[in-house]
């Protein structure tokens, strides 16, 4: 199996006229951690809906290209199930359908193809990944994300990424809003996952998620645009220096 | 294809005859008839019925009984399923035609259809068989239903004794053009227990035909009663059924519909709540598809004290079916420290479809303990929709495992196993069709 590449070409993306995208290029490959970091209203969000597609945004112009697959005309479950996965900021609360039934639902869809799984095996990988996770077994049994304080929501979001196994995973602020102890078990379980075989996109507004998911390269994002990168020492720069420091050097 | 009968009070006279009924019978049949003719069309706000709606079906054919399960037609088998240990009574079209009980039904209960309980219990179905005032559910469909009944169920359950077995009933319409009288009635003496699952059923090819149908529940002091009804009939099929109870004193009634067949259905379910200190529960699931008409109209009039009411309705509307969900709860001057509820959801997966939300609440007492309503009729959301699909599941699966997540809060309500799982079925057909 080649190794998986997400190449983002000059993208510009717009939601109801006005320009949030302004020329973005970033190219993540297998077995590569990337961060992307920006303040807010730089765009990140918008960018990792647009990657995932959200009918909600217009693609301007530009080209994302998932294994040399131009992937901006397709609709978001086939671009999963070319092995893109986004894990949400604000997983949506679904009343009434369990966590089981989606997980079991979800992975049937990716790989119910190639590796089909009985509902007692099943049960057993998804028990596996829970423990590993810190999650509770009853967990399972509970309506999707309803009621989830936000520690459980991003668990929940790893515990798909660690059952789906996707090739490119972006993960969209996952970090915000949670204690040091549940970032550390949301760090642990992506860095279990970690292989040439998975590219890794994480958008993040502090640093602090990268002590524990160490990055190859970082990002920095302004107003539309990738305007500094860098290996991870430029996490820490920005740490200390603020975001305003950039925004400085940049227009000087 | 049977001659047009001529309908009219001698047809009413012979259809007594030729069943053999004690006088009182043929007396409350032409009592009915005059009121057919007297009476206008029942008024439901959203649901427009005619005089047109009351003259079309063939009253009355021949249907043969069958001697064991394996004689009746092969798709009401396979609707039904596996009939072993179970309590099973069969219509078909104008006649029941089967029935099975279980050797260990209790002593004193009596399950038959109605033609048999009034030869054999004349006494009980005299006091029973259309022998109350029910101000509310008192309309055109229940007098044509009265004047024509034919089949019909009879359950009768002595004091203290708990069925443990539902009673399923199952009504098989299968002959184009014929119109459908049954004619139920279930009484539970005090502090006993009965749960009945009606079933009408027809071919998916049947061309139009029409059912007029009515229960009437009776419940002693501390009773309680389980009315279930699954509606999967064809979508040809004109269905208008009234229901009605009055509830003694401190017993329990829970109504449990699920809608999903017809061309065009009404199912209107009354209970006059005069018992102190009883409960009634109204459970609804509903899908209207194709071009589809279905009313639920639930009537709760509270004129007791310490009475309880809730209704809990969920329906999902596509394609251009129309969905009408109209409960009406009244909390009278008499009803203190009683409670009144309800609760109803619409999920609109097409635009061309249509919900009409009607809750009524009137609150005439002062000293009531809590009432309230919610209603709500909405589209699937945008955002669930994108989070499924982020997932790699179609647009249709996604909306699938939606609508499954929204009939999941009531389906947790419903008591009876075999329902839940048929309503599960006749859901899981009308998202893939």
């Amino acid at each position: 199996m080649s190794r998986p590449t997400l190449e983002i070409k000059d993208l510009h993306v717009s939601i109801e006229g006005s320009e949030i995208i302004k020329g973005l290029s970033l190219t993540v490959k297998g077995g590569e951690v990337h961060a992307l970091m920006g303040p807010n209203g730089s765009g990140k969000s918008t960018l990792a809906n647009t990657l995932m597609g959200h009918p909600r945004y217009d693609v301007e112009d530009g080209q994302v290209l998932l294994d040399g697959e131009d992937i901006l005309e397709m609709e978001p479950d086939e671009r999963a199930k070319r092995g893109l996965f986004l894990a949400f900021q604000y997983p949506v609360e679904i009343p009434g359908v369990t966590v089981a039934n989606f997980l079991r639902a979800a992975y049937n869809a990716l790989h119910g193809d190639e590796k089909p799984l009985s509902v007692l095996e099943f049960h057993q990988l998804l028990q596996q990944h829970m423990k590993e996770l810190e999650m509770d077994e009853e967990f399972a049994g509970r309506y999707l994300n309803e009621g989830f304080s936000g520690g459980e929501k991003k668990r929940h979001e790893i515990l798909q990424m660690a059952l789906l196994k996707p090739r490119i995973a972006i993960m969209d602020e996952t970090d915000s809003g949670l204690d040091i102890d549940a970032l550390k078990i949301v760090a642990d379980g992506v860095n279990r996952q970690r292989s040439d075989e998975l590219g890794v996109l994480v958008i993040t507004h502090y640093s602090r998620i990268l002590e524990y998911l160490k990055p190859d390269y970082v990002h920095i994002m302004m107003d539309g645009r990738i305007v500094r990168s860098g290996g991870p020492e430029l996490a820490k720069e920005l740490e200390e220096k603020g975001y305003d420091w950039l925004r400085e050097e940049i227009n000087a | 294809m049977t001659t047009q009968t001529k309908l009219d009070q001698d047809y009413v006279v012979e259809l007594s005859a030729r069943k053999d009924e004690p006088a009182w019978m043929k007396e409350r049949r032409l009592a009915a008839w005059r009121k057919f003719q007297e009476l206008p069309v029942p008024h439901y706000e959203r649901t427009r019925l005619r005089d047109s709606h009351y003259d079309k079906f063939i009253p009355y054919v021949e249907t043969p009984a069958a001697d064991s399960w394996e004689q009746l037609p092969e798709e009401l088998r396979r609707a039904v399923g596996d009939p072993e240990g179970r309590l099973i009574v069969v219509q078909r079209n104008s006649e029941v035609v089967y029935q099975q009980l279980p050797a260990d039904l209790p002593e004193g209960v009596i399950v038959t259809d109605l033609d048999t309980a009034a030869r054999e219990h004349p006494d009980l179905v005299e006091k029973y068989f259309m022998n109350r005032n029910f101000p509310s559910g008192d309309n055109k469909t229940v007098a044509l239903n009265a004047a024509l009944h034919s089949g019909g169920l009879f359950v009768y359950v002595p004091e203290d004794v708990r069925v443990k077995t539902p009673v399923e009933f199952i009504v098989w319409i299968d002959e184009a053009g014929v119109g459908v009288f049954d004619h139920s009635i279930v009484v539970a003496e005090p502090r006993s227990r009965v749960r009945l699952v009606e079933m009408a059923l027809s071919p998916e090819d049947l061309g139009k035909a029409y059912r007029y149908g009515v229960l009437d529940v009776f419940t002693g002091e501390g009773a309680s009663a389980t009315l279930s009804n699954v509606q999967a009939l064809g979508e040809n099929v004109q269905n208008l059924v009234v229901r009605r109870t009055e509830p003694g004193q401190r017993s329990r009634i829970d109504w449990v519909s699920a809608e999903f067949g017809g061309a065009l259905s009404v199912n209107e379910i009354d209970s006059q709540i005069t018992g102190v200190a009883s409960e009634v529960r109204g459970l609804g699931v509903f899908f209207a598809s194709g071009k589809q008409h279905l009313d639920l109209e639930l009537m709760m009039i509270q004129d007791a004290r310490e009475t309880g009411t809730d209704i809990l309705v969920r329906g999902v509307v596509k394609d251009e079916g129309r969905a009408v969900y109209a409960p009406y709860t009244r909390m009278r001057h008499d009803a203190k420290d009683s409670t009144g509820f309800q609760r109803g959801n619409t999920l609109v997966l097409d635009p061309t479809a249509r919900a009409y939300s009607i809750p009524q609440l009137h609150v005439e007492e002062d000293e009531v303990q809590g009432a309230g309503h919610a209603a709500t009729v909405g589209k699937v959301d945008e955002d669930h929709l994108y989070y499924l699909r982020s997932r790699g599941l179609t647009e249709l699966e996604a909306k699938k495992l939606i609508v499954d997540g929204f009939f999941n809060t009531v389906l947790d309500h419903i008591p009876i196993k075999s329902v839940r799982q048929h309503v599960i079925n006749l859901i899981e057909r009308k998202m893939s069709a």
